[in-house]
């Protein structure tokens, strides 16, 4: 399975904990991606201004009620992840925490040091408010994480991958949000379809939840 | 307190339709009866138009590759938990127009609840099986008549009082903080997608311990298992 992760949002981060619950019932194997952006909800992106449009006044209301919802959810997840709302209201450039994921992947990282480095970077840049977006702010989250850090201004120099090409790719095949995950060529967006996921890889036993 | 449990849905929306047996099992489970509400969607607006001839090919379309990304996996996500349900789920040719429909189960509603059931199952089953014009006043009338409601008037509702009560409706969902399907509203509290059931039954019980994530985990009894 794939995951694809993005740093800046808290729906990545709150996957971790059903994810775990996952790898503790299955045998998966995992391979992570980091993406720097995600299409998000699409649902407004036709909004054209201009008193010409007839559907002016119905867009207007449908994008107040879409902030209200968004609003509320915020307050909902910072609530589950012990943070209060205008922390989670952070805005980060991911790519530094990006670069640390792909050195994880660069030095064969195990699941346990994946799960702790991901769970850092966002207690760092939400909860903490920490800088996030420099290479010497990665050190510290890696550090932090217990997860060694020599060779990594070479790594970056010379060997990371391009990670903004790399998300051209990913919107290529089909992943546009984040956390997406790949099982089998089948794209799941969303950490609601865990349970299905892990149905899908216990052998799918019994009746699916849906 | 008796709680009450609002539902907000859209015939032509297939979220709405996979959701539909995960919230009767809600209203089973907690002895309530829903009140159910139209929300009729205009999807061009948010998510751009197309049309699709016979074939599959799109004949027309203002949507971005983008949009069109969104929309493709909606369709293929929400047909991928249809099928493992046994239920049939084709895309729809066009958007469409859901508001006789959404009138009509505005109607439904004042017959009782068994009519209204039969009239969204029925509607909701046929529409994904593209059996249904619900542009259409006389498929309506005959969606009513067949579950069992009185049609005696319906005609005139549609075009005066149904219809302005629909359209008055619209906006003051929208203007609630309602804005897609399915909504479930405890006690002004919203919760948007059927992810959210579990938060949906975790209010109903009380709110007793922390708030449940999102999840699509419903075990429905009648499910059918895959192949």
């Amino acid at each position: 399975m794939t995951i694809y992760i993005n740093f800046a949002e808290l729906p990545s981060w709150l996957m971790l904990a059903p994810l775990k619950n996952l790898c503790a019932e299955v045998q998966v194997d995992l391979a992570w991606k980091p993406m720097l952006s995600s299409l998000g909800n699409v649902a407004g992106s036709n909004l054209k201004p201009g008193a010409d449009d007839p559907l002016a006044i119905y867009k207007a209301r449908r994008a107040d009620a879409r902030h209200k919802a968004s609003k509320r959810e915020n307050e909902r997840m910072c609530g589950m992840l012990g943070i209060k709302p205008g922390q989670g209201e952070r805005k980060i450039n991911p790519f530094y925490l990006s670069l640390g994921m792909a050195w994880l992947t660069n030095q064969g990282a195990e699941l346990r040091q994946y799960l702790s480095y991901v769970e850092t970077a966002f207690l760092k840049t939400f909860r903490d408010g920490a800088d996030v977006e420099s290479l010497f702010s990665l050190k510290v989250v890696l550090e932090e994480s217990g997860f060694r850090t020599a060779g990594l201004d070479y790594f970056v120099e010379n060997e990371a991958p391009d990670l903004e090409a790399a998300g051209e790719e990913i919107m290529d095949s089909g992943v546009f949000n984040a956390p997406a995950f790949v099982v089998d060529s089948e794209i799941f967006h969303g950490r609601e379809h865990l349970p299905l996921i892990q149905w899908m890889l216990a052998g799918k036993q019994g009746l699916p939840p849906v | 307190m008796t709680l009450r449990l609002e539902v907000y849905i859209d015939f032509k929306s297939p979220y709405a339709f996979i959701a539909k047996d995960a919230t009767y099992q809600i209203e089973q489970d907690f002895g309530l009866e829903i009140d159910w509400y139209p929300l009729t969607l205009n999807i061009g607006s948010f998510l751009g138009t197309a049309k699709k001839d016979d074939s599959g090919k799109v004949t027309e379309s203002s949507r971005s590759p983008r949009q069109w990304l969104a929309v493709k996996y909606a369709y293929k996500d929400a047909r991928r938990y249809a099928e493992l349900r046994g239920l049939t789920l084709k895309g729809t040719q066009k958007i469409w127009d859901s508001s006789l429909s959404a009138i009509g189960l505005l109607w439904a509603k004042r017959h009782g609840r068994d009519c209204l059931k039969a009239y969204i199952d029925d509607s909701y089953d046929r529409f994904w099986k593209r059996e249904l014009d619900i542009e259409d006043p006389n498929v309506i009338v005959a969606q009513l008549r067949a579950s069992g409601c009185d049609v005696q008037g319906f005609e005139g509702y549609l075009g005066g009082e149904g219809r302005e009560y629909h359209d008055r409706l619209q906006d003051e969902i929208l203007d609630r903080g309602y804005y897609g399907v399915p909504t479930y509203v405890i006690d002004g509290e919203a919760y948007f997608g059927r992810q959210h059931l579990p938060r949906v039954r975790w209010h109903l019980q009380g709110k007793a311990g922390a708030l449940p994530d999102i999840a699509y985990d419903v075990i429905l009894r009648e499910s059918v298992p895959a192949s």
